[in-house]
């Protein structure tokens, strides 16, 4: 359950430009029908046309957008009230009839200090712009709208809450980015060919659940975190077209009956992307947000496909699944040359690695206490061991993977201090370590 | 010569002969730059890096020790630093650090520690001597882990024992305290000492010794030893401690859990004990021969061991007869000693009764006839005094007292002698003084008086005011000479016939002790003139000036005197001492409350001019190491001076006044009115620091926050009430250090809990009606919050570096 204070504090750090995309969203999809009705013709998204301003500009603090004789302008700036005299000063000899004033501050009782005195903002508006209708929506108010299950996808798209139910494309790109074991080694490059691709394979129709598959699992995962890149890419300087959602992973571990469908818009086409499929156990129940405009896909290793599909038909009615491959992903042919190499590449890797790992468990024994963010034990070792910080680092996480060591607060400590000192005695009997490298 | 503690510690735990080879190198480094340093500071910091892996190298660590006994001591190093000047480490300092880490490689390198330690307990200096006597302890003592996890067995104790037997009898003479230590550990029956169980358990165990062979051989030898050296001694105290030391044999484990073995190893050791008792007590003819004191402590031994079924034997009950049966010791132990041991099967009031029969009975018996007889035994048991606590000299005195009382004349001629010959009675003058006086005996105390004032003995002087303190109900204007008044004021002022006294500037506590006593006893005989005497003994001894208000204090209790019915000089007297006083302990305060019963504004003159004083001496002296200790407002307060003060109608009023003088900065004043409000409490800090707040002038809001400072009662309205008033940051930052304050928590996770709540406590402001103050609370929330997570992870950081350096 996302609260209304998560929101606030993600609005307090949302950029100038992702707020008025934001603010720009919920204006097209109905959010404040007293001002624009929903669909309603708006500029395009992000010019002032009057200035001809372009996203090129999106690191100002503050931006505009104009409909007709209806005058939206959003900011950031934290002294809101100093802002929004800026605008009506600049405003103040135009023909506006709905002005409105959007910020990501707390308004609170909407009260602005001018000469000293402190009066209503809206009625301040009134006067000094002529029109009748002056709205100023504040932090409360887009809390309130982003609390309405009608633009979850907005908030989703914008805000990135960790507590909602499914990840956004970012979201989804920070989970394989930060977990080692989701990191792949195919070139970038490849990677957006692969997503061309599977754009091209793949089109929205709700109608269909897709059960898309392949045996390089890693790549496909990031070839659909490409995809969505794509997409927004595209999406930049309009409304949004389409949302893509990811479910968290690895989401057996959920129970699916405190979520709610909400979570995917009824009127909007979306694409619910359910990854890891092989690893969950309820399966069916995902069949839930196969909505009206929603299209779910099913993504799993190819060798778990039929097991993925029976899963998904258990829930006793009877569905339709469409196979979706891109052979491109695995359709590399590897000579008998290149993979001895890589074989004898692994065994040379592996070996490496165990004796530098012993080695290390040894220094992190003789340096013990060993506080993480000691940045000149760290230096030591690295000299020792002649490796770089992201090699230690990576030292560090096997050592932790493998149950050999765990961590409190900055302490790194070792499960089996004996057997390290052990190693350690041994490397300096056979001179692997020395003492004066050793000794800071 | 940086190298990292842990690190060291890390390659000598190894226990690889690399490691040992470099730490040998390393050590030897050490030994040449602490031959070259030029000051005790880096020779210091060599040691604390040796002490990190000493065990490795003992050998270096006796060579580094020998140079630093040896070398010519060097005087600190004068260290500047912003916050003043402090001294370097001293020569003293060397040793004594020297010391600690010779203690460490005690059983490694025994011979060359023992050599080193006997000679630094010979060392003048109380400190070093002690601590290197400490040493001898440690290694004498009957250690669990020595005994249970090691092999060294009795090793330790066999060694000692050859170490002090190889020396000659001239030379245990000189090393008399180090034989004392060691022997007094080496009887001892029980074993005692402490393991971890695990990072957070300490288990102390205390056992029994095992009676083998071996032990029984140390013990014997040990009894031996002390009874060759006995009759050496010519010193009665030290002969005194030989016996006290003896006695250890024949004590009883201190855990119950023992068998008849050691029981019979006891007595076997008690048996060995008596023969040698009967020698030193009794010449060849069976002749009592040595002191009584001496005899008496043997006597109370066998006393304690007779009243133990299983240690009552034969030849105890014999000895202890034999020796009460000599007639002089009988005398000795009638007039001195403790009460407790001179009691047989009756109880307490038979006793007493039995004791004070015998002593009239003694006064009976003094006639002309036998006085010469008298003076010698009466000389003999006053010469104890060198020996003996003087509590144990109570019964003395009333026998001397009722002597003068009873028999003046006979009295007289013993005391003259006394004094004529100089001897050991002349000390108990003032017993006599006191028996002239309650047999009304004018013209022999008068007698006394010329004497003393004759010899210009200024603490016989002392005697002459005790004697005029009398006791019980009495009327002081008739027992009470106008003549003896005089005499005090003479005393008091240094004059006339007792001028003799002003050579001595510092004057000798015991007789500022009498004097105050006696003057404050006899206020009512003449209130204005000793009020004057009060008042100039006082100001003449400001050294004694604790003492003199502890007296004063007494003599209100006791009803003497009444301070609060002082002359407004004397009590502007009081007052501006009371302000003088380092600290105003219980009875100043008590003395304090007595003075301003009827007069409030001397009792909160006297905090002012304290905090005052406070502030501008602190203003004048910044030092780091300051030993004028100054305490404005005391950490004890006398719980019936602060209901007063506390429930005065003026005090709130008062307090706001000084207020105009805080200060926006932090400083001493600021500070002990704090403390001043937060010790006497009644309305609450917050009640008389919003006055202040009211003002919402950004000094007045600065001043709160310097004055809430560490005596914060923990109530976060008036904080709330601050940050409504205002935006400043230098203020609020001041109130959030404020805020901060957890008092005394307890547990692993105490300050990440305090913090937790606090946290909790603010959430109730977050509605509240000002902006200003919900930012502010909400802010401080947050910082609450992380500040727990950060606690909390350093807790966690601490109990895992227990757990580190519990399992290596």
């Amino acid at each position: 359950m996302v609260s209304d204070q998560q929101i606030i504090q993600k609005l307090k750090t949302i950029d100038s430009c992702r707020f008025e995309l934001m603010i720009d969203n919920l204006f097209h999809q109905g959010a404040f029908p007293e001002i624009v009705n929903s669909n309603a013709s708006i500029e395009i998204f992000g010019v002032n046309v009057e200035k001809e301003r372009t996203r090129k500009s999106s690191l100002r603090s503050d931006a505009e957008l104009i409909t007709g004789e209806v005058k939206i302008e959003s900011s950031t700036q934290e002294n809101w009230q100093l802002k929004l005299k800026e605008v009506i000063k600049k405003n103040k000899d135009r023909v506006i009839k709905k002005f409105v004033f959007c910020t990501n501050q707390d308004t609170g009782s909407k009260q602005i200090s001018v000469n000293r005195k402190s009066i209503d903002a809206d009625e301040y508006c009134r006067k000094n712009l002529h029109c009748n209708d002056c709205f100023i929506i504040g932090q409360q108010i887009l809390v309130l709208q982003l609390q309405n299950p009608i633009f979850f996808y907005i908030r989703r798209n914008f805000l990135n809450i960790s507590e909602d139910f499914f990840y956004s494309v970012e979201g989804y790109k920070n989970v394989l980015n930060q977990n080692s074991s989701l990191v792949c080694s195919v070139d970038q490059s490849e990677i957006e060919r692969y997503a061309k691709v599977l754009s091209d394979n793949l089109t929205f129709d709700p109608a269909q659940t897709i059960l898309l598959h392949n045996d390089d699992y890693i790549t496909l995962l990031h070839t659909i975190a490409a995809l969505g890149c794509q997409q927004i890419n595209n999406d930049l300087q309009n409304t949004i077209s389409q949302d893509l959602c990811f479910i968290k992973w690895p989401q057996n571990r959920v129970n699916l009956e405190n979520v709610s469908t909400s979570e995917v818009n009824d009127s909007i086409p979306t694409i619910v992307f359910i990854w890891g499929a092989h690893e969950i156990s309820n399966l069916s129940e995902y069949l839930m947000f196969n909505k009206q405009k929603a299209m779910l896909i099913f993504v799993c290793k190819s060798a778990f496909k039929d097991d993925v599909q029976n899963k998904i038909k258990n829930f006793g009615g009877s569905i339709t699944i469409q196979d979706l491959y891109i052979s491109e992903i695995d359709k590399r042919e590897v000579s008998t040359d290149e993979r001895e190499t890589h074989k004898q590449k692994i065994n040379t890797v592996v070996e490496t690695l165990t004796e530098i790992l012993l080695k290390y468990e040894a220094l992190v024994y003789f340096y013990s206490p060993f506080y993480t963010d000691d940045s000149g034990v760290k230096k030591k070792i690295r000299s020792v061991l002649q490796i770089d910080q992201n090699k230690l680092n990576s030292l560090n996480k096997l050592l932790l993977q493998n149950d050999l060591a765990s961590i409190t607060g900055r302490i790194l400590w070792l499960k089996q201090p004996v057997i390290a000192k052990e190693l350690l005695n041994d490397y300096l009997d056979n001179k692997t370590l020395n003492i004066d490298d050793l000794i800071t | 010569m940086k190298k990292n503690k842990a690190q060291l510690r890390k390659l000598m735990e190894l226990n690889n002969q690399k490691a040992d080879e470099y730490l040998a190198k390393f050590a030897c480094e050490i030994i040449a730059d602490i031959k070259k340093s030029k000051d005790n500071d880096s020779i210091l910091e060599n040691l604390d890096l040796l002490k990190e892996f000493i065990y490795k190298v003992p050998n270096e660590m006796i060579e580094i020790m020998r140079y630093i006994i040896e070398k010519k001591p060097t005087s600190p190093v004068i260290h500047k630093s912003k916050f003043g000047e402090f001294d370097g480490k001293s020569h003293k300092d060397l040793i004594l650090i020297g010391i600690e880490l010779l203690d460490h490689i005690r059983y490694i390198v025994h011979d060359e520690v023992l050599e080193l330690i006997r000679q630094l307990s010979q060392w003048e200096d109380s400190e070093v001597k002690n601590k290197a006597l400490e040493v001898i302890k440690k290694f004498a003592k009957y250690d669990f882990n020595i005994l249970t996890k090691s092999k060294i067995g009795y090793g330790a104790q066999r060694e000692i024992l050859n170490f002090i037997k190889q020396w000659s009898s001239n030379k245990q003479k000189q090393n008399f305290d180090f034989i004392i230590t060691a022997t007094k550990e080496l009887l001892n029956s029980s074993i005692e000492g402490n393991t971890w169980k695990d990072e957070k358990t300490l288990v102390y165990h205390s056992g029994v010794v095992g009676p083998t062979d071996f032990l029984k051989r140390i013990r014997r030898e040990t009894i031996e030893l002390l009874f060759e050296l006995y009759p050496t001694i010519k010193d009665s105290k030290k002969r005194l401690q030989i016996i006290s030391t003896l006695e250890e044999a024949t004590r009883r484990p201190s855990n119950v859990l023992y068998g008849d073995d050691v029981t019979q190893m006891i007595l076997d050791d008690i048996d060995q004990l008596i023969e040698n008792y009967r020698s030193i007590v009794f010449n060849d003819s069976q002749k009592m021969r040595e002191e009584p004191a001496i005899v008496a402590e043997i006597e109370k031994g066998l006393y304690w061991l007779a009243r133990n079924e299983k240690f009552k034997t034969q030849k105890v009950i014999n000895l202890r007869k034999d020796i009460l049966k000599d007639s002089f010791y009988s005398l000795f132990r009638l007039l001195v000693g403790d009460p407790v041991t001179y009691k047989e099967e009756e109880g307490w009031d038979t006793a007493d009764k039995k004791r004070a029969e015998a002593i009239a009975e003694k006064v009976l018996e003094i006639s002309e006839k036998n006085l010469r007889g008298w003076i010698t035994k009466l000389n003999i048991i006053a010469e104890q005094k060198e020996i003996t606590e003087e509590w144990h000299f109570q019964e003395f005195k009333r026998f001397l007292r009722k002597i003068a009382k009873e028999k003046s004349a006979l009295a007289d001629n013993i005391l003259a002698n006394a004094f004529k010959k100089n001897r050991s009675l002349k000390a108990f003058t003032a017993n006599f003084l006191d028996g002239f006086r309650d047999s009304t005996e004018f013209d022999l105390w008068d007698k006394y008086v010329t004497e003393i004032i004759k010899r210009k003995e200024a603490l016989l002087v002392s005697a002459i005011c005790f004697s005029l303190n009398l006791a019980g109900e009495v009327d002081l204007k008739k027992e009470i000479r106008n003549r003896d008044i005089e005499l005090l004021n003479d005393i008091v002022k240094k004059q006339n016939t007792f001028a003799f006294l002003r050579t001595n500037k510092d004057g000798h506590f015991l007789l500022h002790y009498a004097l105050i006593n006696t003057l404050t006893r006899n206020y009512v005989r003449s209130p204005k003139k000793i009020e004057g005497l009060i008042v100039e003994e006082m100001a003449r001894h400001s050294q004694y000036i604790s003492m003199y208000f502890q007296n004063l204090q007494m003599s209100t209790w006791k009803k003497w005197m009444d301070v609060s019915k002082w002359s407004e000089k004397g009590a502007e007297f009081l007052k501006q001492q009371m302000i003088e006083l380092p600290s105003l302990d219980w009875h100043a305060q008590g003395l304090l409350l007595n003075l301003g019963k009827e007069n409030f504004t001397i009792i909160i003159e006297v905090f002012l001019g304290r905090i005052k004083k406070d502030n501008e001496s602190k203003k004048r002296r910044r030092c780091l190491l300051r030993e004028d200790r100054y305490e404005a407002v005391p950490y004890h307060f006398n719980p019936d001076l602060r209901e007063h003060i506390a429930s005065h109608p003026c005090y709130k009023k008062v307090v706001c006044e000084w207020f105009t003088e805080a200060t926006v900065d932090w400083s001493v004043y600021n500070w002990d009115i704090g403390q001043f409000l937060q010790r006497v409490g009644g309305p609450s800090l917050s009640e008389i620091l919003m006055s202040l707040v009211e003002k919402g002038d950004k000094d007045s809001l600065m001043k709160v926050t310097r004055i809430m400072g560490p005596f914060w009662d923990g109530n976060f309205d008036l904080c709330i009430e601050i940050a409504r008033r205002t935006e400043n940051e230098k203020i609020l930052g001041q109130l959030e250090s404020v805020m901060y304050a957890t008092g005394v928590v307890s547990g692993e996770y105490g300050i990440s809990e305090a913090y937790e709540r606090k946290a909790k406590d603010l959430e109730q402001y977050t509605r509240d009606k000002d902006p200003r103050a919900r930012k502010f609370v909400e802010k401080m929330i947050k910082s609450f919050k992380e500040g727990a997570e950060r606690e909390r992870q350093r807790a966690d950081e601490e109990i895992q570096l227990r757990k580190i350096e519990f399992e290596g």
